[in-house]
This record gives C-alpha cells, sequence and structure tokens, in this order.
C-alpha cells in the first residue's frame, strides 16, 4: 500500500476510512463520458485480505490477515529481467506457527472454495472475458487511428475496436484439482511468450511420466501440488531452462524470419535445469529468444544483441529501432520524436491548492526517487538497514534551504500539500540541490511515524501521501506496433510522482 | 632478521559502491547479540564525514595510538602507569554517546495497540534500557553526506585544506564524497594490544591476527580507548571487549572472511606479507614523512632466498612462503607501491591498506570550465580533482602528499594505457609516456589492470593454508573441547548437557 502512488486516495475511495487529502474534486466541468457525482464514492471495498509476510502498512487496514512464510520457509525461484541468472529460495526452516507458502495458502483457499461449489456451483458456467489488444497477436495493427465505436466513429469489433472478448467455461467444483494440476491445454497448444512459439506434448508426457504427477477424474496430471513442484514444472517448461525447447523456439523464430537462428542454441540444447540443480548452485539462462541478448561463454548480457548480430527483426512496427511515431495519439500530444517538455510550473501542479502556509515555510519540488538499499518496499525497513540508515526515511534538503526556515539536521518536519502529509526527521545536506526535496521509497506506517497538527493531530503518511496519480493520455494508446499492451512492459501507467510540498519544522512531537 | 608471516589486507577504493554488504555480513554473523547490538565490526564511512565512532579520528579526542617522545615510543594516554589515574574515568574513552544507542521498534504495538482514533505505530526503543528513545545518532548517520554541515564539515582530514577546497566539498556542483569501509587493521604495532593491563588482547604468532582472550580480559577497556580506528568494542552484558576476528574459523578453514566474501564491488584482497618484526620499533619511531616508506621498507620480498632461509628458520611453513609470493597485497602495496595504510601517523603499523580513490578526477575548478584531461603537463588533473590531494593525504600519507599523488598518478597512467588500447581515443604514444613519467611500464600496466578489474575469487583471496599440526590450540585435545560452540566462552549448548 506504501508504494501506492496516491496512497491517501486509497485510503478515502477504496477503504472509506480517515485521510489525510484535502483535494476538493476540481473535475467536474472536464467531464463529459461519464456520469458526474458531487460525491465521490468512498469505502468501495468491502473485503480486504492481505497476504504479505512483511506485515506492512496494508496488513494494518485488512480485515483479514493471512500467515504469510518468509522466503527462507519455502521453495521459490528469483529471477528477473534486469540480470541473467535464476536463484532458487529454499526452505532453511520449517514455517512459523501457522504460516504457509503463498502457494499453499491460495491452494487451501482454492480447496475451500470447491467445497463450496459442490453445492453452489455443481456444473462448469460460462463466463466472458475481455482481455487488452496483446503484443505478438494481428491487434498490432488494429488501430492505427483513434476511433472510439461508443460514439459510433467506428463498428463495434471485438478484437479490433474494443478489448477482445472471450466466452470461458469455469469448472468452480474442480477448481482446487485444476489449481494442482498443470493443465493439458498447454500440451495442445504449446507455449511462447516475445513473439515466439514452441510445442511441449512430449515435454509434457515426460512430465507426467517420470514427474511428480496428480490424478483426478481418470486422468494424470503434472503436479501443482507442492512449491517445489510448481518450481521444477517452471524450469522444466521455460527456454531458458530447457535447451531443447530454447532450440524449439529458435526454430520457431528462424521460419518466420528467415534467418538461420538454431545456432544459438546448438550447444546448449541438451541443457536440463531442475530444482535440485538450483539449490547446489544458482544458474545462469541459457540463450533463448525471449531475451534479447546473447549468453554463451561468459559473455555479459547486453540487450538486443540477438537482433543486432542476427538481423532478427525489432518487435516494432517497422521491424526497426523506431523513433518517429505516427500515431495521431501521439502526433496530437507533439511527442511524435524524442522531445524536450520543460518542467510544469507548480501552479499546473495543483497540489498546492487547499493547503495554508502555517509559520515560516517553504515550497519545494518533492521527489521519491528509489532508495540506497531497496527499490520499493522491501529490505529497507528491517532493523539492520533502518540502523544503517536513520531509522526512519528521512526527508532530504538542501542545507541553505533548510536554514531559511531555521530546520536543523534531524530536526522533525511536517511536509504536506494537497494530497496528503509526511511527518519525520530531516537529513540536511549539501548533497541535495536547493528548490528540492527528497523522501526515498518507501517508508510503511508501521514505523514510527508521528501524528501531524495541520491535519488534525492524525498519524502521519508516507511518501507517496503527498503524491497522486497522473494519467498521460498517449500511454493509453494501444493496438498499434509496440504500443500494444503487454503484462508489465507496455501499458498505461501512473506516470511519475513529483509534485510540489510545503515543508516546515513540526512545532510539537506527538504520537 | 625475524620473519614474520602477516595475513594482510587490500581495499581498493575506487571500487567501493558503499552498500554495506561486507557490514551486514559482519553483524549476522559475530554481533547479533545482546551487548553487541552496537558494534560495526565492520563498517562503512562516507568521506568526508565523521564516521563511528563519531569523530574518530580526532585524536585530541581520543588520544588514542602511540607517539615519539625523545626517540622512545610511548602509548599516547594508555599506558599502564597513566591508566591507574584513569581508574574510575578515562576522559579519552569514546561513551555511547559516541557510537550511537542501538534501537529496534516496539513492533508488539502494532498487534495490542488499543482501539482508537488511528493506525498503532511501532516507535523506536532502546535494545539497551527498553524504553522508548528518540534517535539521535546511528553507525552510519552522515551516509551520503546527510547532515553534512555538521559532519562532513567536521571531518578530522580537512585539516589544512585551503578555504577554496573546503568551500567545494559543500557546493552542490562540485562536491564529491566516497566510502571508507573499516575493520581491524591488525596492526604490527598494535597499541590496544601494548594497553591490555591483563595481557587479554594478544597478536597471533601464525598470521598476526589480533585477538581478545575472552577468558583473561578484566573489563579495564584500555585497549578501546588505545586504538586510534576505534576498532575494539566493549560488551556491556558480557563485561569483555570484542573485536574484529578476521573470521578466523573462516581463514583456518580456506574461506575468505565474511566481509571479503560477500563483497559486491570486489574491492577486498587478501594475503600474506612477510616482514621483519626487529624492525618494528625503529620504523615506529620515524617521522610522519618517512612511516608510509618506512613501513614498506619492513615488508620483506618472499622471493629472496635470505628471506625465505629466514623464514623456514623462524618457523614459517613453505606452503605460507609460497603464499606469500602470490599475495595480491604484497604486488599493490610493496611492488606498484599504491595502496597505503590508513593513518600510519598513530605508528602502530596497519597492515590493512587502501588504493586511493581516483575518481570522480574531474572539475573543481571555481570558474567553471571543464578540466581538460590532456595537456603537457600530464597529471595536473590529480590537483584539480574533486577529492583535494591533501585530504586523501591526510588519510592515507601521514599529512604528506608524496606517496598519495604516486598512487593517483601511476592510477591514471594505467588508465589512459587501457583507454588508448581498448577507445583508442588517446595516442598510445602519449600514454607510454605517462607510463614513464608514473614509474610504471606496459606490463605493469598490464597486470596491475588484471589484478584490479578482471581479478577472480582466487586472485583476490590467497589464504595460506592452516597447519593444524602447528597450531598453538591443537595443544589442547579437539575432542575435550568438541561442545563449545561459535564465539565466546567454553560452555556447550544447553541441550546436550
Amino acid at each position: 500500500m506504501s508504494s501506492a502512488k496516491g496512497h491517501e486516495y486509497f485510503l478515502k475511495h477504496y477503504l472509506g476510512t480517515h485521510t489525510n487529502a484535502i483535494a476538493e474534486d476540481l473535475a467536474q466541468d472536464s467531464v463529459k463520458e461519464v456520469k458526474w457525482h458531487d460525491k465521490a464514492p468512498q469505502g468501495k471495498m468491502d473485503l480486504v485480505v492481505d497476504l504479505n509476510f512483511r506485515m506492512d502498512t496494508s496488513a494494518l487496514y485488512s480485515d483479514i490477515v493471512l500467515p504469510a512464510a518468509t522466503w527462507y520457509e519455502k521453495s521459490d525461484l528469483n529471477s528477473t529481467d534486469m540480470h541473467s541468472f535464476i536463484h532458487p529460495l529454499s526452505a532453511a526452516v520449517p514455517p512459523c506457527w501457522e504460516s504457509k507458502s503463498d502457494w499453499q495458502i491460495f491452494q487451501t483457499v482454492a480447496k475451500k472454495f470447491s467445497e463450496l461449489a459442490e453445492k453452489h456451483f455443481p456444473e462448469p458456467v460460462k463466463d466472458i472475458v475481455a482481455t487488452a489488444l496483446t503484443h505478438d497477436t494481428p491487434a498490432e495493427i488494429a488501430q492505427p487511428e483513434i476511433r472510439d465505436w461508443s460514439k459510433g466513429e467506428t463498428e463495434a469489433v471485438p478484437g479490433k475496436t474494443m478489448p477482445a472478448l472471450k466466452v470461458v467455461s469455469r469448472d468452480y467444483k474442480n477448481l482446487y484439482n485444476q489449481f494442482i494440476s498443470f493443465g493439458p491445454k498447454v500440451r495442445e497448444s504449446g507455449l511462447g511468450a516475445h513473439g515466439t512459439h514452441y510445442n511441449v506434448e512430449d515435454v509434457y508426457d515426460e512430465a507426467v511420466m517420470d514427474g511428480p504427477r496428480v490424478s483426478w477424474d481418470g486422468k494424470a496430471y503434472p503436479s501443482l501440488a507442492e512449491d517445489i513442484h510448481v518450481c521444477d514444472q517452471i524450469l522444466r517448461f521455460a527456454t531458458v531452462t530447457n535447451g531443447e525447447l530454447a532450440h524449439r523456439s529458435y526454430k520457431d523464430i528462424e521460419e518466420k524470419t528467415g534467418v538461420p537462428l538454431v545456432h544459438l542454441a546448438e550447444k546448449n540444447r541438451g541443457v536440463r535445469v531442475s530444482f535440485a540443480d538450483l539449490q547446489s548452485q544458482p544458474r545462469r539462462f541459457i540463450n533463448s529468444p525471449m531475451w534479447s541478448g546473447l549468453i554463451e561463454n561468459g559473455r555479459a548480457y547486453a540487450p538486443f544483441t540477438y537482433n543486432v548480430e542476427n538481423d532478427v527483426p525489432w518487435r516494432t512496427l517497422t521491424g526497426r529501432q523506431h523513433f518517429y511515431l505516427d500515431h495521431p495519439g501521439y502526433i496530437d500530444f507533439g511527442e511524435y520524436l524524442p522531445t524536450y517538455k520543460p518542467k510544469p510550473l507548480p501552479a499546473e501542479y495543483a497540489d498546492l491548492k487547499f493547503s495554508k502556509e502555517v509559520g515560516p515555510s517553504l515550497m519545494l519540488n518533492y521527489l521519491t526517487p528509489h532508495g540506497k538499499w531497496h527499490i520499493h518496499s522491501t529490505y529497507g525497513d528491517n532493523q539492520r538497514m533502518t540502523t544503517l540508515s536513520r531509522g526512519c526515511e528521512p526527508f532530504w534538503i538542501n542545507h541553505h534551504d533548510a536554514a531559511e526556515i531555521d530546520i536543523e539536521d534531524n530536526d522533525w518536519v511536517e511536509v504536506h500539500n494537497d494530497n496528503g502529509v509526511v511527518v519525520t526527521r530531516a537529513a540536511v545536506s549539501a548533497r541535495i540541490p536547493r528548490g528540492i526535496c527528497i523522501q526515498y521509497h518507501s517508508p510503511e506506517r508501521t514505523l514510527g511515524v508521528p501524528k501531524s497538527p495541520l491535519r488534525g493531530n492524525r498519524r502521519a503518511g508516507g511518501h507517496n501521501s503527498l503524491t497522486r496519480i497522473r494519467l498521460k493520455p498517449n500511454l493509453m494508446v494501444g493496438g498499434y506496433g509496440q504500443f500494444t499492451y503487454h503484462f508489465n512492459y507496455w501499458g498505461p501507467t501512473g506516470v511519475n510522482r513529483d509534485t510540489h510540498i510545503l515543508v516546515r519544522k513540526l512545532p510539537e512531537l506527538k504520537w | 632478521m625475524n620473519v614474520r608471516s602477516q595475513i594482510s589486507m587490500m581495499f581498493h577504493l575506487d571500487k567501493c559502491i558503499g552498500c554495506h554488504t561486507c557490514s551486514i555480513a559482519c553483524k549476522n554473523i559475530w554481533t547479533d547479540r545482546k551487548g553487541a547490538e552496537y558494534m560495526w565490526w565492520n563498517n562503512v564511512e562516507t568521506k568526508p564525514g565523521t564516521g563511528y565512532p563519531t569523530q574518530w579520528e580526532n585524536q585530541e579526542k581520543y588520544d588514542g595510538g602511540w607517539e615519539e617522545k625523545n626517540g622512545k615510543l610511548g602509548l599516547k594516554s594508555t599506558s599502564k602507569s597513566r591508566l591507574v589515574f584513569n581508574i574510575f574515568h578515562n576522559p579519552h574513552m569514546p561513551s555511547m554517546d559516541d557510537y550511537y544507542e542501538p534501537w529496534t521498534y516496539d513492533y508488539e504495538e502494532l498487534f495490542n495497540a488499543k482501539e482508537g482514533p488511528d493506525q498503532p505505530t511501532a516507535r523506536p526503543v532502546s535494545q539497551v534500557t527498553g524504553e522508548l528513545i528518540q534517535i539521535k545518532k546511528g553507525p552510519n548517520w552522515d551516509d551520503d553526506l546527510g547532515g553534512s554541515p555538521i559532519y562532513a564539515e567536521s571531518d578530522p582530514n580537512l585539516e589544512g585544506l585551503s578555504d577554496e577546497q573546503k568551500e567545494q566539498l559543500s557546493a552542490v556542483e562540485r562536491l564529491v564524497f566516497f566510502y571508507l569501509p573499516r575493520i581491524c587493521n591488525h596492526c604490527l604495532n598494535p597499541s590496544c594490544v601494548a594497553s591490555c593491563p591483563s595481557g587479554a588482547l594478544y597478536k597471533r604468532g601464525e598470521d598476526g591476527i589480533v585477538l581478545v582472550d575472552q577468558n583473561r580480559c578484566r573489563a579495564w577497556r584500555s585497549c578501546i580507548a588505545a586504538c586510534p580506528y576505534k576498532k575494539v568494542y566493549y560488551n556491556w552484558f558480557s563485561g569483555k571487549s570484542e573485536k574484529c576476528i578476521l573470521c578466523y574459523p573462516r581463514l583456518e578453514t580456506g574461506q575468505a572472511p565474511a566481509c571479503f566474501h560477500s563483497c559486491v564491488g570486489r574491492i577486498r584482497y587478501l594475503g600474506v606479507l612477510l616482514y621483519d618484526a626487529d624492525q618494528i620499533e625503529q620504523v615506529a619511531k620515524k617521522s610522519d614523512e618517512e612511516l608510509v616508506e618506512a613501513q614498506r621498507s619492513m615488508i620483506l620480498d618472499p622471493f629472496d632466498p635470505e628471506v625465505i632461509a629466514a623464514a623456514r628458520a623462524n618457523g614459517i611453513h613453505d606452503s605460507v612462503i609460497e603464499s606469500a609470493q602470490r599475495s595480491p597485497v604484497y604486488k599493490f602495496v610493496k611492488v606498484w607501491k599504491i595502496a597505503l595504510p590508513p593513518h600510519i601517523e598513530y605508528r602502530t603499523l596497519p597492515m590493512l591498506f587502501y588504493v586511493p580513490p581516483l575518481s570522480p578526477v574531474m572539475a573543481n575548478k571555481p570558474d567553471g570550465s571543464p578540466v581538460e584531461n590532456i595537456s603537457d603537463d600530464l597529471f595536473h588533473d590529480i590537483d584539480e580533482s574533486r577529492v583535494p590531494v591533501k585530504f586523501l593525504a591526510n588519510l592515507f600519507g601521514a599529512g604528506h602528499e608524496g606517496k598519495v599523488r604516486y598512487a593517483l598518478r601511476k592510477q591514471k597512467a594505467v588508465r589512459w594505457y587501457r583507454r588508448a588500447k581498448t577507445v583508442g581515443d588517446v595516442e598510445m604514444e602519449m600514454a607510454e609516456r605517462m607510463l614513464r613519467e608514473a614509474d610504471s611500464t606496459v606490463e605493469e600496466a598490464e597486470e596491475i589492470y588484471k589484478l584490479s578489474a578482471l581479478c577472480s575469487f582466487e586472485e583476490r583471496f590467497v589464504i595460506p593454508p592452516m597447519h593444524r599440526e602447528e597450531a598453538i590450540e591443537m595443544a589442547a585435545d579437539p575432542l575435550e573441547h568438541k561442545h563449545s560452540t561459535g564465539f565466546g566462552f567454553l560452555s556447550g549448548p544447553w541441550r546436550s548437557m
């Protein structure tokens, strides 16, 4: 929750609980397409369930907190697109008290759900699912222009002028069985991502034969019952840990592009990595068209070496490195080429319309970069790391700016704008430019957060209490070449968090 | 010649990113205990800054280390005769305020708080008293120039800098900082050992590691005041002093110390140096200006047949001599002369050496004009560096710039030589001229480059084999001590007793 931009608005609209936001709704005159409500809905969520071993801010606001096992109480895999290694997480100790791995918790919920479904959903039910226009599908050429079918500008065609729609069958009674089985659909249709595809029939049959399996309704499936089974199935079916599948995947791209590629997989065709292998030593990926870097013979990962050295087209509209964007969404926004745009003025941010200066205050540009020892919330707030910092996520301010409002190093400060308020300590430093202030990601309300006199002596918030989500219209363009949606790669973002704040010395410390 | 073997260390500061992984590795293994919460046997400091405990380098405050007076070497404030007068209060002893009061948080409040208008929050509580506290200091309080007007501007190493240079260090576009990781220096002339009234501190014969015998320590704490690096700590719970043990249980099984092993930037090197123990007193009495060279001169050439013969005569095993011949520390300190001891003016003869940081080399011109990389004087930018040479000299040259300048010139020449070779925008002829002027050669530059940038685990850590048959501890029956575990006293795990 601390990582949510506009944290105080989550408290207000989702949870309907106390919030330090004082901004009023200003959008009435701009709202044209949806119905305007003078009072925006509050408390939209009926039930909040938290599954997170950090027991962080979210847990404070949850109805149910599930006992989540930590990294060293379960089997799991750890990898990222930031490096080319794959690491195991292993149970050094059994999970404490009632805690369970995420996988086991989901499974337990699924089991209970299936029991209940026997009565309420004895037969499969049909459901309709809408999905985004997706990268690596024909949807990449679906929307070269912005035309709204709801206004009659074009015909409504699912998957082309609107989201794709699909009717699916939900077998709720068997949800648990499905949860613990690697389904047969993958055997028929194969796997792939990032524009690749490969068949896995034989690998699937092998997994049923010699791997752990589960049987129900007279059929056997590769098992997903235990955490370690899941890890092993992932490793078995992934191109970066199964050389044969990497080979197939290159073969598939070879056929699509007409350039020879399978040589990239020859050397590692025999590689198979299991979870036990990783436990004895973390392994590096092998070459795979899933990634654009080539890493044979200990070569460092560098993106697009695959494309450059093997004439494989980039996954853009033109198949080349591509800077000019001819989509009307970008042309109208003035960003059809890499463009410099000056920083908006504080008034344009409109985050200080309702906040009042009380006592000597300074308006500063507020930034929330990633911290030195953590990217978001994890790691930074354990006892070791808070000891190596200042016991809190301090407010960094230039020494001349601080002197202007009589703030000394380690003084408590109150930092506020229309979105919310932060109370923390000042870190006064020559390292920070004048006019700018920083609170690094991502303090939780669980650790040493005092109350705010300016907001009725209620508990202050974290770095995202001062931010809010802003949508950037051209990032909502989709269905066109490289701008087509792909999970965690391309889609609308909450842009970034820069805003302005007022800071003053805290007149009185209250807990 | 009285040849001894010392496991020595080198930290390459150009490679340190200040991540503190070393500190965490050490903390988790050794000082995660009651009474040791505030101890960081390994810590990393931002320079300029005042470090941990605060102002440790200010010997006017702490009066640690040795002094040379009338041709005699004596402890500055902690000789046994002087100690008697400070028996109830030693004014030079760091107190908890100088370190910090370790804290945790009142996590139970998050579960047990009474229902109220606000979400609960876990406030900081002291790990010493258990009471709620206001946090005023930590072991890394001035990290990344936090509180720079109070801390960075009070760095004792700023002494002798011009006003212009001092101002530059608090101007946002001209300032600089770097990291200084610190562990016990395992000195050749350790003032902690010399100061102990109980004889609890000793320097291990076989490898020079300095240790505190937990059974002999009587809580005099003179070691704490005597160590000018403040690397001995008093455990308020056990009533004994403790310090970095260079992970000797790891070394004895062929593993690098935890802080070395875990180092992300691969800045740490470890290997044997052979030295002539007969020279210790003479070297420690030299003038400040001569000290760096004098210490270097007592480090012996492990390939010299005479040294080898004398080492053997002193019972140093052939395998240790071979290890000394492959020591990366020997190369950096003695052969290439680019690694320097910290604050050798304390005269404890530290055996941890640092390659001073060369980057960022650019731009401290007050008029804002760019610093040219190449000019007729090839090394001019070392003096225009954001890190004033004098600052580094105060840290690594007993205030004298010569040896620091030599190290920086050679590093720069190596960099430009490699640039000529791989980037090609520097003429090789000029690079070779730079190497000559920096007292180096193409062959040496290649070696320095390889051991600095491409070094493997085995090249960085050349650990001498442990000869169980020669170890002092082996005189005792190991089976007798089988039940003793970990660090500290010889008492068995309760479950088996």
